[in-house]
């Protein structure tokens, strides 16, 4: 980093979603209690 | 990295192959239609679409769905990009009428790019996903995308009967300008309705998506917000910029003599970004829009009219455009309008 001679922006990437987005989601331990 | 609360499971989609195309899959959630799993080309059609239109679209299967982060870094070394911001595929369309299971779903996504992006060397950047039926529910998840390497926030021009220039989204504006996030209006159509009414053979994709994201970039223009917001950037993202002329040329025309009279300089004075492509008339675009407004991006991991994988090589090579402009579009303007 970086790779060329100017720090070059790509503004308009994807992703695409898979099953993987909706697994459980297991909150940090400092966030336990706050939600 | 499981990303849904565990205590939103009733919200769970779950991919469903349709039965008249194989090719197809959609995400269902008790019995509603979320949208399809976004179509990315095979090899075959990568290399068809090369044949047809000469821009390269393919891009490997982990890359795109992020289940291998360092493939992605390593596909952009040879791409030569550094940094790209991350833009969602599901979110295009409307994706639920169901306010409780919208909260929950943008929730799982933003989690799902802060893992991304803890992940990526800080090169993977991206723009969180909302609520939008339920702006105060926004608040917390930009909040919580502007703590995890959030760039912007993704609005959609219209959301079911509403522009986003509507007060109802003044609470995404208004923490979106005090966390120092731009709005990212990427091509989109949030209206099942306008979407409708604007589907038709012929149309394409032009209709349903670019012409709704121009609208919207005009409404904006003579809105309110760029006043009420006046510290808040704006970016239109995926639609080229070749209509910019034609917008700024309404908007000096009907708003003469008014309470507000726009200038041709608009797009500087209200903090708007547009986002180019290899085959936009530079000259002409810059001649209105000014050249430190614009962007490039390469559409990854799609493969549609916009997707072109070596947009930035192409940039970089073209004959014609100032070296100095080159480096403010591929650069210094995506650094100022993203804060990077």
């Amino acid at each position: 980093m970086p790779v060329t001679e100017t720090n070059v922006i790509d503004a308009d990437a994807h992703v695409v979603e898979t099953e993987r987005v909706w697994d459980f989601w297991t909150p940090p331990m400092e966030n336990f209690g706050r939600r | 990295m499981g990303l849904l609360d565990a205590a939103d499971g009733k919200f769970r989609p779950t991919l469903t192959t349709s039965p008249q195309d194989p090719q197809r899959q959609y995400w269902l959630l008790d019995g509603e239609n979320l949208g399809s799993k976004f179509p990315s080309p095979d090899e075959k059609q990568s290399r068809e679409h090369v044949r047809r239109f000469g821009r390269e679209v393919g891009t490997p299967v982990q890359a795109r769905e992020l289940s291998d982060v360092t493939r992605r870094l390593r596909h952009m070394d040879e791409l030569g990009i550094d940094v790209q911001v991350l833009y969602n595929s599901l979110w295009l369309t409307a994706l639920t009428n169901r306010p409780d299971a919208e909260i929950a779903l943008s929730w799982a996504w933003n989690r799902w790019l802060a893992d991304v992006w803890k992940l990526g060397e800080n090169r993977l950047r991206w723009t969180c996903v909302l609520p939008a039926m339920t702006p105060s529910e926004a608040v917390p998840q930009i909040r919580f995308a502007k703590n995890h390497g959030a760039v912007g926030v993704c609005m959609r021009p219209f959301e079911r009967d509403r522009m986003m220039t509507d007060p109802f989204y003044y609470p995404i504006y208004d923490e979106a300008q005090r966390l120092d996030l731009p709005i990212a209006v990427h091509l989109a159509n949030g209206s099942p309705e306008l979407f409708k009414l604007m589907t038709n053979e012929a149309g394409g994709g032009f209709s349903t998506f670019r012409v709704p994201t121009v609208t919207a970039c005009y409404a904006l223009i003579m809105s309110e917000l760029p006043r009420a917001f006046p510290k808040l950037r704006w970016g239109f993202i995926e639609v080229s910029s070749q209509w910019v002329p034609w917008v700024i040329h309404e908007a000096v025309r009907r708003s003469l003599g008014g309470a507000h009279p726009i200038t041709r300089d608009c797009l500087r004075e209200y903090n708007i970004y547009v986002s180019t492509q290899t085959d936009d008339d530079f000259p002409y675009v810059i001649s209105y829009a000014g050249a430190d407004n614009l962007l490039i991006g390469t559409d990854y991991g799609h493969g549609d009219t916009s997707s072109e994988l070596n947009a930035i090589a192409r940039f970089k090579a073209m004959e014609g455009l100032d070296e100095e402009v080159k480096r403010k579009i591929l650069s210094d303007n995506p650094k100022r309008f993203y804060g990077i």
